[in-house]
């Protein structure tokens, strides 16, 4: 393993599965679905680094888990030199002021009943980070970091637009300086010119205050634009991996060429891939690549064997046994 | 830090509302003042009319019962240990029961299991019984009917307030403020609780109700204020020897049960609207 200190996270054969439950009465154990399975991958500090793949793949739980809001069935996370997939209590709770996370959907994650000076101050309050009577121009100091002002302190969360939203959420988890965000799916549901505007406001942000950010989305000109190196994860598991420019520019998975030729393209007018059928049962997972029955590369070892991820050239990690060429 | 000229607003505009606010004010007025109004003292008895009961005069405004006592002044006295024991016992089983639904829809596994178990007991248990036997046992006074029936009331509120925190807690704003390290007190109280007050107020509403009517069958039966007290409900029992002969003893009481009853519904439902933030408006 390699040992760096310029590593902020690394995150080792990490599995998270959730059991699948049927019936009411007498409910019992159906199975369950790996939503992880066997994610690895670090992160420098004062990188952004990308995780892309389609809806269910993982790439939230992973978020999630990364946050220690989930807690992973086996693998590590080490996150600035220490284990922190098991600690509790009083040593969690300084980890969260340490590692933040900003949700997807900024209207469900503000508490509809708190006004924004109470959601933004809350995060000081609870770890006692600055003295009552500074409270309020505190709050009033983080809302300004994020393009708002102190008319904002007395309105609640459903007077305000889906942006100015997001950047309420992101004052919250950045009071609390964190050095690592998780950002999941942060610009999803905003509109494409609010989009624009959150990301370049985080950019600043992250370089003024130096944190480094896990970037999770499933849109890819999003990731290409602000992440140095990214990961493509489908059904649970890490496909390839590498420096953004490289895998945009010539993707070695055949996932991962699916995902490029199936984003429009504003410019030019073309036939959009496709790529045909959907995910295997995860209840019901057949032997062999996951991505196998929809792969136009597959050949008969796919079917038998799990392809591990490899260094196929450099700085490229992919795991697959027919690398696209 | 609540916005607490939009909720007068809101609650403005349902007049209703804000008549059965007056009334219940009015009610409180006279329950903590109505001794200083009233003509006479509950257990006065006029024996001049005793007996039968006499209809309403200059003399006696509502009439008198068939002990020859003056039925204002009882209604008047009345109001302060209905309205005791119909908000008491709901502060009570709303504190209780919203403490106990929150922990147990909240923080789930064998917690939740023992409280529901001990909510389904008390669902089933034929409740006015349960209360006469410890009435039985303890001396029945105000202040325990206001305990027993608290104590034994908040099996309806607990299960309400579960099943809101269950969905509530999937909420994501819940997962945010475990992100930012929040204890699970501190989700509790400022976060799942405040989200569920709309079917708690509405619970308590309809609380004051039935327990100003459980309070009443106590007293019939003997075990509720103790005579020569008055409540309404221990006046209406007593009336009902009465009622084809003299519909005045079983009227007063009776009404004021009524219109007190409905006016916690209006005002209720008049908080509900202004308590919520999501209203425009």
């Amino acid at each position: 393993m390699i040992v760096n200190n310029d590593c902020i996270l690394r995150v080792n054969n990490l599995v998270k599965e959730f059991p699948v439950q049927t019936g009411y009465f007498f409910a019992r154990k159906h199975g369950v679905i790996r939503a992880v399975d066997n994610v690895s991958f670090h992160i420098m500090k004062g990188e952004t680094f990308g995780l892309v793949g389609e809806s269910g793949c993982g790439k939230t739980t992973m978020g999630r888990i990364i946050a220690r809001l989930i807690q992973p069935d086996s693998g590590k996370i080490i996150f600035e030199g220490n284990e922190i997939q098991n600690i509790k209590g009083e040593s969690l709770r300084k980890l969260r002021r340490k590692i933040q996370i900003i949700f997807q959907d900024p209207l469900s994650s503000l508490n509809p009943r708190m006004s924004i000076c109470e959601i933004v101050s809350e995060p000081l309050r609870i770890h006692n980070i600055v003295p009552k009577s500074k409270l309020k121009e505190e709050t009033v100091k983080r809302l300004e970091e994020v393009g708002l002002n102190s008319t904002f302190l007395n309105r609640f969360p459903h007077q305000l637009s889906g942006g100015q939203r997001q950047r309420v959420l992101i004052a919250r988890s950045l009071s609390l300086s964190p050095s690592f965000i998780v950002a999941d799916e942060p610009v999803s549901a905003l509109d494409v010119s609010i989009q624009a505007q959150i990301i370049n406001m985080l950019e600043d942000l992250r370089e003024k205050i130096g944190f480094s950010c896990l970037f999770i989305s499933h849109d890819l000109a999003v990731v290409r634009n602000i992440s140095r190196r990214v990961a493509v994860m489908y059904f649970g598991r890490i496909v390839e991996i590498g420096p953004t420019d490289s895998i945009f520019k010539k993707p070695l998975h055949p996932y991962t060429g699916g995902l490029l030729e199936s984003v429009p393209d504003v410019s030019a007018k073309r036939e959009l891939g496709v790529i045909p059928g959907e995910p295997p049962d995860p209840l019901n997972i057949p032997p062999g690549c996951p991505f196998c029955p929809r792969c136009e590369n597959s050949t008969a070892i796919c079917k038998k064997s799990m392809p591990p991820i490899e260094e196929k050239i450099e700085g490229r990690f992919v795991a697959c046994h027919n690398i696209l060429d | 830090m609540v916005d607490f000229q939009r909720i007068i607003r809101i609650f403005g505009k349902n007049k209703l509302a804000v008549v059965s606010f007056y009334f219940i004010m009015f009610l409180i007025l006279v329950a903590i003042f109505g001794p200083l109004i009233s003509p006479y003292s509950p257990g006065d008895i006029d024996y001049s009319l005793m007996g039968v009961p006499h209809p309403p005069s200059m003399k006696h405004l509502m009439g008198t019962d068939g002990n020859g006592r003056d039925i204002l002044s009882r209604v008047l006295y009345g109001a302060r240990y209905t309205l005791m024991v119909g908000i008491g016992a709901v502060l009570v089983f709303i504190t209780i029961g919203t403490i106990l639904g929150a922990v147990s829809g909240y923080v789930g596994g064998w917690i939740d299991t023992i409280i529901m178990r001990i909510v389904d007991v008390l669902l089933s248990l034929p409740i006015l019984f349960f209360i006469l036997i410890i009435q039985m046992l303890l001396e029945s006074s105000i202040y325990n009917v206001i305990l027993v029936i608290g104590l034994t009331g908040w099996a309806g509120t607990c299960r309400l307030v579960r099943g809101q925190v269950l969905s509530i807690r999937e909420m994501t704003y819940i997962e945010s403020a475990r992100a930012i390290g929040a204890s699970s007190s501190r989700i509790i109280f400022r976060h799942v609780i405040p989200n569920t007050m709309a079917p708690i107020i509405v619970m308590a509403t309809l609380g004051v109700a039935s327990t100003i009517l459980l309070e009443s069958a106590l007293s019939f039966l003997g075990y509720g204020v103790q005579e020569p007290n008055a409540s309404w409900g221990g006046m209406l029992n007593k009336a009902q020897a009465f009622m084809s002969i003299a519909p005045w003893t079983v009227f007063f009481p009776g009404i004021l049960i009524v219109l007190t009853v409905l006016a916690f519904n209006f005002m209720g439902d008049g908080l509900r609207d202004a308590l919520d933030p999501k209203l425009k408006t």
